[in-house]
């Protein structure tokens, strides 16, 4: 295999020449020891699979959290010429716009420290987790779910759900454009249905956290940041909605791929000429499920607002509840970067990877326009989470991408194993961390032995230069689907 | 006299670093799709709990035997989720390499009877085979949880 003969040609930069059916090498930020996990899954390979894609312009990249996904690489990024490139419905995922918002609140650690156990509990109430969790707000009518798919957050504020102020903390002002639902199926409207503002399973979250540590102080103050105040982390998606959007564009992808005539070493790389009308019909779907995931984070935070204030029984300045920002890290978008030292337009396929702008960019709110776009990386829901700030350099290095997470390690029935002679719930409590999950089972297959070192992965991203650290949160208390 | 009654496996889990593979064995093909569509609700469902109450009629067609596996069990699951009713037996009425006739029973959802173990977002097509040596049959397939 190609990626045998990786190399490393700098500190935390390895390259997987180009060879056999690769249009580009492979580019992975790594330091040796994440490099030595990551050799021990099949990732190194999908990066250069992905390489050999028609339009593909630079490199295949691999963040320091990546992983083994299917088709793509968990911690992937991929740039296609926007005029002779292909788009992917597997370069995006499954769990279209799957993302994290980041909340701030005036509440102090020793405030609700003695309540975190009554105040999770209430979160877990108001929010359905789990399992094909249905049913937070009432079930949206076809007419609605358009309205979802071509509005975004905005329709979440438009219906009483938070503020007018969250929408410029969100990506894309939440609303990404170009949401068209007539390309869509009665049956992805069927599965998006009674989803809206519901968390799910598997790795998806809601923790509050505590900010333990500043690194740049005036970053901070820019973000809202102080030492010790509570914070919110969600994590969560599009829901059935994009999982079946996926689902039905692959299919027609496959046969797209087949028709062009572009060779593909996996089929799920299918992928089509983004100018192709199955390459457009795909983005217009693909935008409404970022919209629909975008509406639901929205929805779950103001759910999250009320719960707190109700349980607290503060007043919303006492809480002072509001945005951050909100990332998505599995996307794929039409975007304008230099590259050679030319403009070009490039459609960049961020599958478990997040946009890490620099500071300049006009799609940036302009309070945060000096400091560049927050990055937010969870880790696991027993260690700590980290907020940071795209760089100059990421606009020249990784079309303004980075890692989005620890990435995992062990695979889910591995951790479930590891965990089996352990007491969970006592383990995490011991770290200080109260935790309310659907099932066990998820607990287990997301215990911080499964993941990487999110720390090491984030110093990798620093050191190389892609984001810049600003602070780190302990978890307090953690709601697992 | 003890009679010793070999069962053998219909199918085992793989490791895969974010996902679960599935690898699935058969005696021949008909075999090989119903122990796929068993597997997926096993390792979905407690399917012990899942009373045979209501049979549901697919039909399906695509290129390829592979596709029409994954097609298969991504119709299964999408009628699964759509209708939250779960299915515990399943019968290939006809199978060619491209076509696929058959019966699925089981019975809706109850929170209060059935266990749900896990979400199953999608049957995936990543290093989707199907392989012919000389026990049988095996299929290889990945699932998005």
């Amino acid at each position: 295999m190609e990626s045998q003969n990786i190399k490393q040609i700098d500190k935390h930069i390895w390259e997987i020449p180009q060879s056999g059916a690769m249009r580009v090498p492979g580019r992975v930020f790594a330091s040796e020891k994440l490099m030595q996990a990551i050799r021990n899954d099949q990732s190194l390979n999908q990066v250069a699979n992905v390489a050999q894609l028609p339009g593909i312009v630079g490199f295949s990249y691999a963040m320091p959290d990546i992983h083994w996904g299917y088709g793509f690489p968990i911690g992937g990024v991929a740039a296609f010429d926007a005029e002779n490139g292909v788009i992917s419905p597997g370069g995006v995922g499954y769990d279209i716009n799957c993302g994290v918002r980041l909340m701030h609140t005036n509440l102090s650690v020793t405030q609700i420290k003695p309540h975190i156990k009554e105040l999770v509990a209430a979160v877990f109430s108001k929010i359905p987790s789990g399992v094909g969790s249905h049913g937070a707000i009432k079930k949206l009518t076809r007419r609605e779910i358009e309205q979802v798919a071509i509005q975004g957050a905005n329709w979440a504020v438009e219906r009483g759900f938070g503020s007018d102020n969250d929408l410029q903390f969100i990506e894309d002002g939440g609303k990404l454009p170009g949401g068209e639902p007539s390309v869509i199926s009665q049956r992805v409207f069927e599965r998006g249905a009674d989803q809206m503002g519901t968390l799910g399973s598997g790795n998806h979250f809601i923790e509050l956290g505590q900010v333990v540590d500043i690194f740049d102080k005036i970053e901070a103050e820019t973000l809202g940041i102080v030492q010790d105040i509570v914070v919110i982390i969600l994590h969560t998606g599009s829901r059935g909605f994009g999982y079946q959007i996926c689902d039905e564009f692959i299919k027609s992808t496959l046969r797209a791929t087949i028709q062009y005539g572009i060779e593909i070493p996996d089929r799920q790389l299918a992928c089509a000429p983004l100018k192709s009308q199955e390459g457009q019909d795909y983005l217009a779907a693909m935008r409404s499920a970022a919209n629909f995931a975008f509406a639901n984070r929205q929805v779950i935070a103001s759910l999250i607002e009320n719960a707190i204030q109700k349980q607290m029984r503060i007043s919303p300045a006492e809480l002072g509840f509001r945005t951050v920002w909100d990332i998505a890290h599995n996307i794929a978008k039409i975007e304008e970067h230099q590259f050679n030292g030319k403009n070009i337009r490039v459609c960049v396929h961020r599958k478990g990877a997040t946009r890490a702008f620099g500071p300049g960019q006009p799609d940036l709110p302009e309070i945060y326009r000096t400091i560049g776009q927050p990055v937010l990386i969870p880790g696991d829901m027993g260690t700590e989470s980290f907020l940071c700030v795209g760089t100059e350099n990421a606009m020249q290095t990784t079309f303004g991408s980075a890692c989005h997470g620890a990435g995992r390690l062990l695979s889910r029935h591995q951790a479930k194993a590891k965990a089996r002679s352990l007491d969970l719930y006592k383990a995490l409590a011991e770290s200080g961390v109260y935790v309310l999950a659907e099932e066990k089972g998820t607990i287990a297959e997301e215990m911080p032995f499964a993941y990487k070192d999110v720390s090491e992965v984030v110093e990798t991203m620093h050191q190389a230069g892609i984001i810049r650290k600003v602070a780190r949160f302990k978890p307090l208390g953690v709601i697992k689907g | 006299m003890k009679i010793f009654v070999k069962i053998r496996k219909i199918y085992t889990t793989f490791p895969h670093t974010a996902d679960l593979g599935v690898e699935v064995y058969g005696a021949d093909l008909p075999a090989l799709f119903e122990h796929s569509a068993i597997a997926l609700f096993d390792l979905m469902s407690e399917t012990r709990t899942i009373k045979e109450e209501e049979a549901v009629e697919f039909s399906i067609r695509t290129a390829d035997r592979e596709l029409l596996l994954r097609e298969w069990l991504g119709e299964l699951l999408y009628y699964s989720i759509s209708r939250h009713f779960l299915f515990k037996s399943f019968r290939i009425k006809q199978l060619t390499d491209c076509e696929l006739q058959a019966t699925a029973v089981g019975e809706a959802f109850d929170p209060q009877i059935h266990n749900l173990k896990r979400e199953i977002k999608s049957v995936t097509y990543h290093e989707l085979k199907i392989i012919q040596d000389s026990n049988g049959w095996r299929a290889r397939f990945v699932l998005d949880i």
